[in-house]
């Protein structure tokens, strides 16, 4: 089942961020979102987490409580090791072991086995990003939240992220939203692309991405006319 | 947490403890000057003087027994203080309105002078209780505050973190609030040791009871043998330097677990 956005309003106080704003995420398929600052996307997330309560409308279609969620930092214990930070948010229906051995094989996946046992601190940001995300991908839950997670990496880094995490999705599918700034992180990860206005936000428009998953690169013509159109429609909804 | 100062090489503590030898020396040199600059024994007496008779009472059944009772009511008003601390700290750290609840009956504490505590003391309690009720009420507000404190930093962004996740709140507690409080609290409750010891032995010299650092203090004085008071004195900083040490090195195993961070 996709996840539904029905006329979904939202206030902070006076302040209108959404006001009948509706959005179809498809099931088992990444939608990538832009637009301008502030017009509300984190809330978007939010909401879809359930962590706030929309004022009107509706969301529907989440199949569990809770969600992954990668965020902008690491948000990593800083006393725990890498192991015990993914095993910190796995669900009490596993017992220690089968914690641990779940948080151990996500970490090998995303190719830090050596440094399991490491805190934080000992490791680099990008292992950091790459410990959120074993933690993301170890927790089971259909629906994976990105509030712009590679922004503070640098281009390299970012590619091997985003590759890393088209590598985790492709084994393991959930329905994903990806917050973004970054127009060319958007058409690589996303089959589904949504431009929003500023705020009270609506979709200014959407895209199907036209490139099969495993064929998509910066440098592959069809992405970089998408592209294109994405920014067009990022400017025009800005004016 | 000496976080500028240089890496602990093995050549740096060595200086480091030259440094504080020196530093050492340098008070004893001064006290020695001073001592044979006034030239009278009963206004200011050598060091030597002072160490000897720290020496000749070290021998008597009766300054353990002094130095004893006072231990006993500095630790007994620290744990009354440590278990209130932490329960009310813990009250006011989730809810701002109990610290707000809470904050006037902590200002009068924090802000009434000692001695005020201590006359009226003696005027409620029988003897032996004042330096107690005295040290608890000094040491309270100090872990009161750090643990109000303590709580309030928690990283926020971690709590959303658990909060996405639905993290159960046990596991929050055990792995979130508690290494995030602890360094608040250790150094809170640092301060109100060596904190206790003063008052205690101050509420002793008012209150005299039969037994206590302040009790051997203020007879000393009275009879004017000024070598005793400074040896008392003396008995009371190894007192609070050595329950200092010990509570370091308690507390540092598990401060090195939580922060990753070597001392």
């Amino acid at each position: 089942m996709s996840i539904t956005i029905e006329h979904v309003s939202k206030h902070y106080g006076e302040l209108p961020v959404f006001e009948l704003f509706s959005l179809e995420l498809p099931r088992r398929s990444v939608t990538a979102v832009l637009g301008p600052s502030g017009c509300g996307k984190t809330t978007l997330l939010r909401l879809i987490a359930g962590l706030v309560e929309p004022d009107a409308g509706r969301v529907s279609g989440r199949s569990d409580e809770a969600v992954s969620y990668l965020f902008q930092e690491p948000r990593l214990l800083p006393w725990l090791s890498l192991e015990g930070n993914v095993s910190y948010v796995l669900p009490e229906t596993m017992d220690a072991g089968e914690r641990r051995n779940r948080a151990g094989r996500l970490l090998r996946l995303v190719g830090l086995e050596e440094f399991v046992h490491y805190t934080p601190s000992m490791v680099s940001g990008g292992m950091r990003q790459r410990a959120a995300m074993a933690r993301a991908f170890a927790f089971p839950a259909q629906t994976i939240l990105m509030d712009e997670p590679f922004q503070a990496l640098d281009i390299a880094l970012k590619l091997s992220l985003v590759g890393l995490f088209r590598r985790l999705w492709e084994d393991d599918p959930r329905t994903s939203v990806f917050v973004t700034h970054d127009v060319q992180e958007a058409v690589l990860l996303g089959d589904q692309i949504v431009v929003l206005s500023p705020r009270p936000a609506h979709v200014v428009q959407t895209w199907e991405n036209p490139v099969e998953r495993k064929m998509r690169s910066l440098e592959d013509a069809t992405l970089l006319e998408l592209e294109r159109k994405v920014y067009h429609a990022l400017l025009e909804g800005a004016s | 947490m000496r976080q500028n100062s240089p890496p602990n090489t093995g050549r740096n503590v060595l200086q480091n403890y030259l440094l504080y030898l020196a530093g050492v020396l340098l008070v004893l040199s001064l006290w020695q000057l001073a001592s044979i600059l006034v030239g009278l024994e009963i206004i200011l007496p050598a060091p030597i003087q002072a160490a000897k008779v720290t020496l000749q009472m070290a021998g008597t059944r009766s300054f353990w027994e002094s130095v004893g009772a006072t231990v006993g009511r500095g630790l007994l008003g620290f744990f009354i203080s440590l278990a209130a601390g932490l329960l009310f700290g813990g009250i006011a750290g989730l809810s701002r309105a109990a610290a707000r609840l809470l904050e006037p009956a902590v200002s009068v504490v924090r802000s009434t002078p000692v001695m005020s505590v201590i006359l009226l003391a003696l005027i409620w309690f029988p003897v032996g209780i004042v330096p107690v009720f005295v040290a608890f009420l000094m040491a309270f507000p100090v872990i009161y505050t750090s643990v109000a404190e303590g709580i309030r930093r928690v990283d926020t962004d971690l709590l959303e973190m658990s909060d996405t996740y639905r993290v159960p709140r046990g596991r929050v507690m055990r792995f979130l609030y508690l290494p995030s409080i602890y360094p608040y609290f250790a150094s809170g409750s640092r301060s109100a040791l060596g904190l206790t010891w003063k008052v205690v032995v101050a509420a002793e010299v008012l209150s005299q009871p039969t037994l206590g650092i302040g009790a051997g203090l203020q007879e000393a004085r009275a009879l004017l043998l000024t070598s005793a008071v400074f040896a008392w004195t003396l008995v009371a900083v190894v007192l609070s330097g050595l329950s200092d040490a010990l509570f370091f090195l308690l507390t540092i195993r598990y401060r090195r677990a939580v922060s990753g961070v070597k001392e």
